[in-house]
């Protein structure tokens, strides 16, 4: 730091004219009417996702060719990015600030390629040590399985009861095996065994072992009991054999039951189990044809599942509903009547209403049922059909999550509510204040015992895109419609590491500082510096402004690439 | 959350110019300072004319600049760097660099002769005009590197002439390396200072300095403003070398429209539409006859 | 060794033997022919100096401050014009406080144009700042250059040799010109330091804000000052190694004098001859030749005219509104004395009209009988037909 020279006297002005003293005291701090602030803040990605995955960190690592490291900022947040990277709705994508620019980042295949490097490396996770006490998790899908990850990772010891002989849930029942190998499945199951998770197959609660013996034995409860009671469809007086539940049919072939179908199925539904069971039936050997009551722009299955279906020569018949049944001949006669969209109903979706007059029959030769799911409180026992039975729950000390929550019934939302559970339960057994409801805590921050930043995501406004050049998104390869309808393997394949990585460089790295100095270069008083973070990607870095001579010009906020300096008056 | 604070800047060895320093908030010269500096070196005696720089760089007894630096009047750029080689090579000091940092209006208006006559000599200097589009220092009037339509205190209704065409005056010379930077692409500017590092002979940098004070932008359009006059071709990336060889360095994948650099600067406000189509031919006539009669175009 | 030059060249031999570093330059003439040979010496390698075909005046004078502040010893040469296109570089070297030496072969300032002898171009430039030493002779000239070396060297103030046009420049004499080592003994080789130094950067002739302006301008006019006790002293030094004795005052016959007659430059030689005519019709004249113009020699100018009861200042150039500077000076030296001669400024030989012996011994005979002398008195201005 240089001093200010006074001069009073003649004998101490040099003979020549020349100044050699420094400007470092001349604190042009003063100058300056706003000031930049450090904001690193959430992503629009991670904000929407229910696991509030770090997307900006793994894309960012990812991207500098650390995978590994990659690999373990995903594994922190996601119990199981190897499922969820084939089969999550990606409602990321929807946020995703690119998609403003050019196209959104393809996340959830950079998620994939990721879970396929976790089941492979096996990286060990951050976690705390052994606390003594245990918990018991009731349901081995999505939910329950996440949750036993959470809380081996607190320290807790887990027993999870599955009904079923093996352990998945909807994970194995529900979802085939072109869209979730049942080995993929298998790995991240594993996974979760060793971290010392007891899977405990066949074991029926509220049959079996009662919730009351479960509250005794146990510090804590989790009960993700799923939504797998098949809604019913009105045929009418039929009351014969030719009718099953999509689920049923799923859950028949996942457990080999089934292997081979002949004949014509009429599917009735437009969620992804009615698609699930129809492409599963052309693969069986059958002759599939859907049945919507709405349009395609109501129907609920995900846009991939619509695409690669018609792309099997599915028919879907839209606006279209059956309301009658029977026999004929040895086969089936079904009357639909013909839709149409009167006011929405309670989901927001309009309402469809049949038009009169416009019956016609077709002949099939089974009926597949897939409307949707209700909930299963048989572990209630007794009080299975209780008004209101997380309250029930709750009395008991257990908390209830997943699909038989009243969620979004996706895995990602399943998964995100085994997570909060484990955290809740931890809060209770550690005597830490529970998690607040309207934070959006992450695992990371809820080990570390810090809180996230107050703030709102990165808007696409708040990005500097001139730093990014245009470019497509990647777009996995879909295997040829023609041959894949005989097999049950992956139309789809993840993408390569060189791809994951272009993908990952697409990534805006909305609210986190990576780093990459623009701020620094451009500030005309060079008075920014940046704090590498340890991790590589820079991830995490942090921006520090020396307010002694910032004259507030607001040029690093503009020009940072990812809305991480924002100026505000100090 | 606060701002991390630190207390390092003014303690900082690698800068040539030190904060502290007098320039406008969200001033461009002095990045450019800094990056040519940070090529050349230590080993460096600027010599600056009246321009912004010369009360950038301070009043006696103190200056922020960590080279040698010897202010000279206006016109005078190309002649006392002339004087600062010589003087050098005669004592001793000949692998120093000696830069001539002068504004536009010391470049393109009164210093030009000086310039020309340097160049004509091809002496051992490095010319950098920061060019700012005005008589920035003195309040904004203008100077023959004012863009046609922009206004200025000396032009309120707008500059009637086109900006004046430094590059091809100094290709014309047959000096041995020109350039034309631009502060939003530094690491062209840095290369180009390495380039012109190793070159004996005249090098002449023109570098694009955009002004948010004059050009009546708030102070953080700095960097957006120079990147978009690149982007429109406006003011293209180019090297010519020995008079002769052209080479345009950036070749924007969609030459923006010029209208979207206007809109970002006060300096047009008011400009109508047809001039705005004017300009836009001026500019595609120019950015086509540069891609005919470039060498190479595009890195 | 003896040779026989015309001024310009003897200009140019000094600045040989005063082994000059860097030389900008830029034709005019009458100065051409010093830079010319210098352009000689420097190519043919008689000179190891970076002569610099600089594309004006204005620009020499801009490069001599460069290659000045980087410590080398640099000149140029200039007249009329040239000079008057440098002004505002001269002000700049000199507050820059550098010790450059330029020659200044006087020839008037058009309009109109004129290429001849008076000392219009140099008189404009006396508020500039620089050291101003008027040459008689060819002799001089090569001798000036030494000792402005020698001074400016030591007092860091800028200086200006000046010379005739024609009368001196293009007019052969023969000269002693200093060999080598004995030039050498006397002006050592330049170590300025103030000059440049790489490894401690500064901010040469920066902004100087009011509050520092006075004391930085107090040092400028402090070191002219002190100048004329050392231009003293490297006279004395110089007449040790050479023999030969120059004095910033020079006085011929004035112990005596009635009227003495003051003057700068080869005039001087002229009017040492209408003295001597003068003296011949029993008219006690003297003469006193003003070598160093800057700074102002006033005390040594008092004591040589404390017997004098006329002072007849002959001036080579004339400020419209004014009158010839030498005449002002003189008068504003005097005033604050007990001597208070009568002083009458005389101008003449303006745009290279003759000055002869006739003119100024008539010229001093005449005043003692004029009653109202018009203030200047034009010498040999054709006048208007007498009225009466």
């Amino acid at each position: 730091m240089t001093t200010k020279i006074t001069l009073t006297r003649i004998d101490q002005y040099p003979e020549v004219p020349s100044s050699w003293g420094g400007m470092t005291w001349n604190k042009t701090g003063d100058w300056r009417f706003l000031v930049p602030v450090f904001s690193p803040r959430p992503s629009p990605c991670s904000v929407e996702c229910p696991l509030s995955n770090n997307i900006p960190e793994f894309m960012a690592r990812l991207a500098e060719g650390d995978t590994t490291g990659a690999a373990l900022a995903l594994a922190v947040e996601n119990p199981f990015p190897a499922i969820l990277g084939r089969v999550c709705p990606a409602f990321c994508t929807g946020a995703c600030n690119r998609d403003r620019f050019d196209e959104a980042v393809s996340i959830r295949a950079v998620e994939w390629f990721l879970g396929d490097e976790i089941l492979k490396k096996d990286p060990d996770l951050p976690r705390r040590k052994a606390t003594g006490k245990s918990v018991a998790v009731i349901g081995s899908g999505p939910s329950g399985l996440s949750a036993a990850r959470f809380l081996a990772l607190l320290g807790y010891g887990v027993t999870v009861f599955e009904r079923e002989d093996a352990p998945g849930g909807v994970l194995r029942l529900g979802i085939p095996a072109y869209r979730l190998p049942q080995d993929v499945l298998d790995q991240c199951i594993d996974a979760i065994r060793r971290l010392g998770a007891e899977i405990r197959t066949g074991v029926t609660i509220g049959e079996d072992i009662d919730l009351d013996a479960l509250d005794k034995d146990f510090d804590a409860v989790f009960a993700a009991p799923g939504a797998h009671r098949s809604l019913e469809v009105d045929l009418g007086a039929y009351a014969g054999t030719g009718v099953l539940s999509g689920l049923s049919l799923l859950a028949d072939v996942s457990r080999g039951k089934i292997e081979k179908v002949t004949g014509e199925y009429a599917v009735i539904g437009g969620g992804n189990t009615a698609l699930d069971a129809a492409r599963t039936i052309l693969r069986l050997g059958g002759k599939p044809h859907v049945y919507y009551r709405r349009g395609p722009d109501e129907m609920p299955a995900f846009a991939d599942e619509i695409e690669e279906a018609v792309d099997e020569g599915i028919p879907i018949s839209y606006l279209t509903a059956p309301v009658g049944l029977e026999e004929k001949k040895g086969r089936l006669a079904m009357t639909l009547v013909k839709m149409k969209l009167g006011e929405p109903d309670s989901s927001g979706r309009r309402r469809p209403v049949p038009v009169s007059g416009s019956e016609r029959a077709v002949t099939v030769d089974r009926v597949i049922t897939a409307v949707g799911e209700a909930e299963d409180f048989s572990l209630l026992g007794d009080h299975r059909d209780e008004k209101d039975p997380a309250a029930l729950l709750e009395s008991k000390g257990a908390l209830l999550g997943g699909d038989a929550a009243g969620s979004r019934r996706t895995v990602a939302d399943a998964a995100a509510d085994g997570k909060r559970a484990a955290m809740i339960i931890d809060a209770r057994l550690s005597g830490r204040p529970a998690p607040d409801e309207a934070v959006r805590i992450t695992f990371a921050h809820w080990l570390a015992e810090t809180s996230p930043p107050d703030a709102d995501p990165v808007a696409f406004e708040e990005i500097q895109t001139a730093y990014f050049k245009k470019s497509a998104a990647y777009r996995p390869e879909r295997s040829d419609a023609k041959n894949r309808t005989g097999v049950f393997s992956e139309v789809v394949t993840g993408p390569d590491e060189s791809d994951a990585q272009a993908e990952a460089a697409r990534c805006f790295v909305c609210g986190t500082c990576i780093d990459c100095k623009t701020c620094e270069r451009f500030c005309p008083d060079f008075s920014l510096t940046i704090i590498r973070s340890l991790k590589s990607g820079g991830a995490g870095s942090e921006v520090r402004v020396d307010e002694d001579y910032c004259k507030g010009c607001g040029i690093c906020a503009r020009e940072c690439p990812r809305g991480v300096i924002v100026m505000k008056t100090p | 959350m606060t701002t991390p604070r630190t207390t390092a800047a003014g303690e900082r060895s690698d800068l040539f110019i030190t904060p502290g320093h007098l320039a406008c908030p969200g001033c461009g010269a002095t990045l450019a300072m800094q990056w040519v500096l940070s090529v050349l070196g230590k080993d460096t005696v600027l010599g600056l004319p009246a321009c912004c720089f010369s009360i950038i760089s301070g009043a006696f007894p103190h200056t922020p600049m960590n080279v040698n630096l010897v202010h000279t009047a206006f016109e005078t750029g190309a002649a006392l760097a002339t004087g600062l080689k010589a003087g050098l090579e005669a004592t001793g000091r000949g692998d120093a660099h000696v830069v001539s940092w002068v504004g536009d209006g010391g470049t393109f208006d009164i210093g030009l002769q000086a310039l020309s006559g340097a160049a004509e000599r091809n002496e051992d200097i490095i010319y950098v005009c920061y060019d700012n589009e005005a008589y920035m220092n003195t309040g904004n009037q203008r100077s023959s590197a004012t863009p046609r339509f922009a206004r200025t205190t000396t032009s309120p209704t707008g500059e009637t002439m086109h900006k004046k065409d430094i590059m091809a005056i100094m290709a014309a010379h047959g000096i041995p390396y020109a350039a034309g930077a631009s502060i939003s692409h530094p690491d062209d500017l840095i290369a180009k200072v390495e380039r012109a590092k190793d070159i004996r002979g005249t090098r002449f940098l023109h570098i694009l300095v955009a002004c948010p004070t004059g050009w009546r932008m708030p102070s953080d359009m700095t960097i957006t403003a120079a990147r978009l006059a690149v982007e429109s071709g406006i003011f293209p990336l180019i090297e010519i070398e020995d008079g002769e060889r052209t080479t345009v360095n950036y070749l924007p994948e969609e030459k923006i429209p010029v209208s979207e650099y206007l809109a970002v600067q006060g300096r047009f406000s008011g400009i109508s539409e047809d001039d705005i189509a004017d300009l836009q031919r001026w500019v595609d006539e120019k950015w086509e006859r540069l891609l005919k009669t470039a060498d190479v175009a595009g890195p | 060794m003896k040779q026989l030059l015309e001024g310009n060249h003897a200009v140019s031999m000094g600045v040989l033997r005063s082994r000059v570093q860097v030389i900008p330059a830029y034709p005019i003439t009458p100065q051409t022919h010093i830079s010319e040979l210098l352009a000689q010496f420097t190519s043919d390698g008689t000179m190891d100096a970076r002569y610099i075909k600089v594309e004006s005046e204005h620009s020499a004078m801009a490069a001599c401050i460069g290659a000045a502040t980087a410590g080398a010893r640099t000149f140029t040469a200039t007249s009329s014009q040239g000079l008057a296109l440098m002004h505002e570089m001269l002000h700049w070297a000199a507050g820059g406080r550098l010790p450059i030496v330029m020659a200044c072969v006087n020839r008037t300032l058009g309009s109109p144009w004129n290429i001849w002898n008076d000392q219009s171009d140099s008189m404009a430039q006396r508020d500039a700042g620089w050291l101003q030493f008027y040459c008689e002779n060819n002799q001089d000239c090569v001798d000036s250059v030494l000792l402005a070396y020698a001074v400016t060297e030591r007092v860091y103030t800028p200086a200006m040799i000046i010379l005739d046009a024609f009368i001196l420049s293009h007019t052969t004499e023969p000269v002693d010109v200093p060999d080598e080592k004995q030039a050498d003994s006397f002006l050592p080789k330049l170590v300025n330091p103030h000059a440049i130094d790489l490894g401690t950067p500064r901010a040469f002739s920066p902004v100087v804000a009011p509050d520092h302006f006075t004391e930085v301008k107090y040092r400028q006019f402090d070191a002219a000052r002190r100048a004329l006790s050392v231009i003293d002293e490297e006279h004395k030094k110089f007449a040790d190694i050479f023999g030969r004795e120059y004095q910033s005052v020079e006085a011929y016959h004035t112990e005596d004098a009635e009227v003495v007659i003051a003057a700068c430059g080869a005039v001087c030689g002229t009017i040492r001859a209408a003295v001597d005519r003068l003296r011949e019709k029993n008219i006690p004249a003297g003469m006193l030749k003003i070598r160093t113009f800057r700074p102002f020699p006033v005390n040594l100018i008092r004591s040589a005219l404390s017997g004098a009861k006329a002072l007849f200042v002959l001036d080579k150039s004339v400020t419209p509104g004014l009158g010839g500077p030498l005449a002002q000076e003189m008068r504003a030296a005097l005033y604050d004395t007990d001597t208070h001669p009568r002083i009458v400024g005389a101008v003449a030989g303006l745009g290279g009209r003759d000055i002869t012996v006739d003119l100024v011994a008539e010229a001093v005979e005449d005043i003692s009988k004029m009653k109202d002398i018009p203030e200047p008195l034009f010498l040999g201005l054709k006048q208007e037909a007498d009225k009466s």
